[in-house]
């Protein structure tokens, strides 16, 4: 099935929660056919925090480069030993 | 060999793909070496005719390693990733496929522990993931961090993935999985990591995660433009639409999108190297359906009448039409086409 089969009938679901709470009255009717666009809005606030939380937490690791130089120094060496061309220091 | 295959060991085949890599293949080469001591392992260099010399190099690695262990499997130019991978398989004899970069940005001392992880859990995948902690990225500056954060959440949204690094090209494949997944992707560059990952979730291939770090060395001369952007979301799109569902099938006969793609390439190359060019009768050309249900006399006089230069049928049908030109004495020259 494609994929965006399934995110419709997501949506679909959603749909018909929202037109149960309409029939139930639990909104004033006045005010009801804002609920999705309030549903839309905060979906794309959430979208939007976990952009902000991840960027926030993105892992970094500084160390790696410099053991990585590390690693590079000791490959040349070997490799040059060798014979391999490593080009010039 | 035999001895190894009784005695369960698993062998690795390493995936490298190189243009320019001169320096870089050396370096990774002495790193794998390094970190893959007891290992059963082979490394395959997929060179798309480097100018830099990086074959001169990879000749001199195998003067010192074997050429039992290091493979160099060249191409005369640039031809894509996705085909470096099948180009490197069709050589590997490993039963599982590591891929990647020859850039230095996935150290090879990370193998290990994509094989610890592999046969721990009996994994048909193992991939790289830059962002859980443990992983990491080092060289990205705040913009780049956005538009990677801003595309993984886009896709965890819309893809529901089951992985965390959709676009990491540093992973372990059973080798049979690799080969299922190239026969059914389409995409190039890097959404092709990502369809990759993408089909083999949703195929219910056991997918497993380790932590890597990335040193990107090589970011502050490619910029992440627009176009890369626009890339993404046509990718997205596509894999938000697209299905596992077999394009042709006729009993038992099935063949996936790609493969029919493959085909179609395949006999419009017969097509031209027969002459058939555009302005004759077939598409770009005029295509002229023959119904089958005619007699054979309807069919002759229809054929001579329009001038065919061309005439395509399923297997079923050949023995008709050759009794057909024979009998009305159609000129023809026969070419058989799977």
């Amino acid at each position: 099935m494609k994929h965006i089969i399934k995110i419709l009938s997501l949506l679909m679901a959603v749909f018909a929660v929202w037109v149960g709470l309409l029939q139930i009255s639990v909104v004033p009717r006045d005010q009801s056919w804002l609920l999705p666009v309030y549903l839309t809005i905060s979906l794309g606030c959430y979208g939007l925090f976990m952009v902000g939380i991840g960027l926030m937490q993105f892992p970094t690791c500084p160390h790696e480069a410099v053991l990585l130089q590390q690693d590079i120094t000791e490959a040349k060496e070997f490799l040059k030993q060798r014979g391999v061309d490593v080009g010039p220091d | 060999m035999n001895d190894r295959r009784s005695k369960g060991i698993d062998k690795y085949s390493l995936i490298i793909p190189t243009y320019n890599e001169r320096l870089n293949i050396a370096l990774i080469v002495y790193l794998v070496f390094k970190h893959l001591k007891d290992v059963d392992f082979e490394v395959i260099i997929v060179d798309d005719g480097s100018p830099d010399g990086t074959q001169d190099v990879v000749k001199q690695l195998q003067d010192v390693y074997g050429e039992d262990r290091i493979l160099l499997r060249a191409r005369p130019r640039k031809m894509g990733l996705g085909t470096a991978y099948a180009h490197g398989l069709k050589h590997a004899s490993g039963d599982f496929i590591v891929i990647m970069d020859a850039d230095l940005s996935h150290h090879p001392k990370y193998l290990p522990s994509f094989i610890k992880r592999q046969n721990e859990t009996s994994a048909n995948i193992v991939t790289g993931t830059r962002y859980v902690k443990g992983g990491g990225v080092h060289g990205w500056n705040l913009m780049r961090k956005l538009t990677s954060r801003g595309a993984n959440v886009l896709a965890q949204t819309f893809l529901w993935p089951g992985v965390s690094d959709l676009t990491g090209s540093f992973r372990l494949y059973r080798k049979s999985v690799l080969e299922d997944l190239i026969n059914s992707c389409v995409s190039k560059g890097y959404v092709f990591q990502m369809e990759m990952i993408v089909r083999a979730s949703r195929k219910g291939y056991h997918i497993e995660e380790v932590p890597i770090t990335f040193v990107d060395r090589v970011f502050g001369s490619s910029k992440l433009g627009g176009s890369e952007i626009v890339e993404y979301l046509k990718g997205l799109v596509y894999l938000l639409l697209t299905t596992d569902r077999a394009s042709v099938v006729y009993g038992d006969i099935e063949f996936t999108w790609k493969e029919t793609r493959d085909r179609c390439i395949r006999l419009a190359s017969s097509l031209h190297t027969l002459g058939i060019l555009p302005g004759d009768m077939m598409a770009g050309a005029v295509l002229c359906m023959l119904n089958i249900r005619l007699d054979l006399a309807a069919v002759a006089v229809i054929l001579s009448h329009s001038e065919a230069k061309f005439i395509s049928m399923d297997d079923q049908f050949a023995g008709i039409v050759s009794r057909l030109l024979n009998h009305f004495q159609i000129g023809g020259r026969e070419d058989s086409h799977s």
